[in-house]
């Protein structure tokens, strides 16, 4: 019955938010219709369509479920940023550097990027559990030191002397994560981790600790769990996804090579999705596939009606405020009308 | 004399069918920079008026994760695909690969791919950075003019620490050196595009340091240079489109690069069928397409014989007497 309520909640928030952006392109004189009828052909109208908006969801998955996990637990891990960065450098590097044959050299890679973002979430794990500091600042701060720590190994140790742009060497070519016709099995990876996460957050011990962390921690630690320790693990697992993302993103995406800025703007888009899933990892899922497919699809759309392709950040924030704000009001009712309803019976009752 | 008109009629249609209608300009960047990528939309606008082609500007905003998906999507929709492809140069030759029978145009870098499909634009930027340094030189020496110390240093504010930026600095310091030997060039790479702020305050620093000119070659970020010899009342030089009205009376001159006229010419060797596929095409002060920008507002600045003296230079460049090496990575 929950699930079904919040189901109808999102579906309802996101045809208002459409509708909404909409009347914003009736107003800007174009054909709102035109505008949807170009964002579905070419978010998911084909294969061809269709296989670029899972691509491009993929490292969004990542990032989301490490957000959603991290928050889900009451640690506020913002770091996904720098943590899929310090990842991608480090798959960029050993993938031009390591000789293994690519079957084995893919995983590998793969899981060394993740250890890289572990590691990176690892300083914020000893900053709060030897110094006491608050993870949400220094998550956040650790990311501005890859951003620039990863941009200075790719301009200068590291530098391709033949990119017109700062960029490490192309990654040797067995180590190309596979596609089935356009479609990187990065993907299926992310899914896989997605589901990994859900099974070890809804069916799990150490999950279930987790999750009485997130609802209410001084509840949790009478309970005897070991909060500290939870924590540095919640910072552990969530930094290893987001170095997941940014191995693949290396392995499985279209560059092949660290380059300036290629963790574009995925670790903030997970934060988001993580808030607008409500924490909850199939959502998260849901959106990160639905995110993926505006971003995709704006693109098609700005060729086929020339309305510019930033007007989907602002379908998204739309559509963030309505989820978000929906979310919460009906909440806020729904209680205020039972607690009404509650007081009516203590009354006729004593009568 | 009906055959012939019928076999005109058959000429005239399959020439209006086979006239590209549908053009796209991909960038890396953003517009709006007054100055690069600018430049070549003023070209782009140009085909939709005296063609009247279809036309439409992909900015990736420096986003890596939008060139393959913008590339791929302007392969779909257009007839003719003009891309800056800083940073997704491998992309490039994989689509164009897909879609041969497409024109690709790739501009400000040599991208070539084995079947050659990609034919590329190359400036000889650093004719135009000699001359500017030939210009920064003669300024700084003037001790006559207004803010103009007696230490022979000048600048340039660079965005990335890459090829062509390193060329425009080898041009740059090869023009002051034949100008005054002892000049001394300091360098600032600012790591970024579209900032601004950032390109004020590396100006900022170099004018502390002593020089009186600098050489903005940022896009974007080089606005602030320009910005930044306002306030401590300096010199700039300007890139790639006309910047001297921009601030008035500070920019001495702009060196130009003009992209939108490069692809105008491009586009009409494209209806005229003299484009060839795979070509690489080399632009530059004796193409009329690298150069300065001397105009009024250069003229209220320097005195008549310097004037003369830099459109002569301009010259010497243009017919050979004057060879400028370039940059070799």
């Amino acid at each position: 019955m929950k699930i079904f309520r919040r189901v109808i909640i999102s579906l309802l928030s996101i045809a208002s938010a459409f509708l909404i952006c909409a009347i914003l392109i009736k107003i800007q004189r174009n054909s709102p219709i035109e505008v949807y009828k170009a964002l579905y052909a070419y978010g998911l109208g084909s294969w061809f369509s269709l296989s670029s908006t899972l691509n491009t969801a993929t490292p969004l998955i990542f990032t989301g479920v490490s957000a959603a996990v991290a928050f889900a637990s009451g640690v506020i891990n913002l770091g996904q940023h720098g943590q899929l960065l310090m990842g991608a450098i480090l798959t960029a590097i050993l993938g031009v550097y390591l000789n293994l044959p690519g079957l084995i050299g893919i995983p590998v890679l793969v899981v060394f990027g993740g250890f890289a973002g572990a590691l990176w979430a690892g300083v914020a794990a000893v900053l709060k559990k030897f110094y006491r500091m608050d993870e949400f600042i220094s998550t956040l701060m650790l990311n501005f030191i890859a951003e620039y720590f990863t941009i200075y190994l790719a301009t200068y140790p590291f530098l391709d002397k033949k990119a017109y742009v700062p960029a490490t060497r192309l990654i040797k070519r067995i180590y190309f994560m596979p596609d089935v016709s356009g479609l990187s099995l990065a993907f299926f990876v992310a899914i896989f981790s997605a589901l990994i996460s859900y099974w070890y957050i809804k069916k799990t011990r150490s999950g279930y600790e987790l999750r009485m962390m997130g609802h209410n921690i001084n509840f949790a630690r009478i309970g005897g769990c070991s909060v500290e320790l939870n924590t540095t693990l919640v910072l552990l697992l969530t930094g290893f996804l987001s170095g997941l993302a940014g191995g693949l993103l290396i392995l499985g995406g279209t560059q092949h090579r660290f380059m300036k800025g290629i963790g574009a703007n995925f670790g903030w888009d997970g934060v988001m999705i993580a808030i607008i899933a409500n924490n909850s990892i199939i959502e998260t899922l849901f959106y990160g596939l639905f995110f993926g497919a505006l971003k995709n699809g704006a693109i098609g759309m700005e060729f086929e009606t020339a309305v510019p392709s930033e007007f989907i950040l602002l379908l998204q924030a739309v559509i963030v405020l309505v989820v978000v704000g929906a979310r919460s009001a009906i909440e806020y009712y729904t209680q205020w009308i039972r607690s009404l309803a509650k007081l009516k019976k203590v009354v006729s009752g004593n009568d | 004399m009906r055959k012939v008109f019928l076999v005109l009629l058959i000429i005239l249609t399959i020439s209006i069918l086979g006239a590209p209608r549908r053009v796209a300009y991909v960038i890396n960047g953003s517009l709006g920079d007054q100055s690069f990528y600018d430049s070549g939309y003023s070209g782009i606008k140009q085909l939709e008026k005296e063609f009247g082609v279809q036309t439409r500007v992909i900015e990736c905003n420096f986003d890596p994760s939008l060139y393959y998906p913008s590339l791929r999507t302007a392969a779909q929709w257009a007839d003719v695909i003009f891309v800056i492809s800083y940073g997704f140069e491998e992309e490039l030759k994989e689509i164009a690969t897909k879609f041969p029978n497409k024109i690709w145009v790739n501009i400000d870098t040599v991208v070539q791919d084995e079947k050659g499909i990609i034919s590329s634009i190359d400036y000889r930027e650093e004719e135009g950075a000699f001359l500017a340094g030939a210009v920064a030189a003669m300024v700084t020496t003037m001790t006559q003019l207004p803010g103009i110390n007696p230490q022979k240093i000048i600048g340039a504010v660079g965005g990335d620490d890459d090829i062509v930026i390193r060329s425009f600095v080898h041009g740059y310091e090869q023009g002051a050196k034949y100008i005054d030997p002892e000049i001394q060039v300091k360098v600032i790479y600012v790591g970024t595009w579209d900032d601004p702020a950032k390109g004020k305050q590396a100006a900022l620093q170099l004018y502390a340091q002593g020089a009186d000119v600098v050489f903005q070659i940022a896009a974007l970020t080089g606005f602030g240079v320009l910005q930044a010899a306002q306030e401590v009342g300096k010199y700039a030089i300007g890139v790639d489109s006309n910047q001297n009205p921009l601030v008035p009376g500070h920019v001495i001159t702009s060196d130009l690069k003009e992209v939108g006229q490069s692809i105008y010419k491009i586009f009409k060797m494209i209806i005229d069928g003299t484009f060839e596929k795979g070509k690489v095409y080399s632009f530059g002060v004796k193409e009329g397409i690298v150069g300065l920008a001397v105009d009024d507002y250069t003229k209220k600045i320097l005195p008549a014989e310097t004037v003369d003296k830099i459109l002569k230079l301009q010259e010497m460049v243009a017919n050979g007497t004057i060879v400028v090496k370039p940059y070799v990575p």
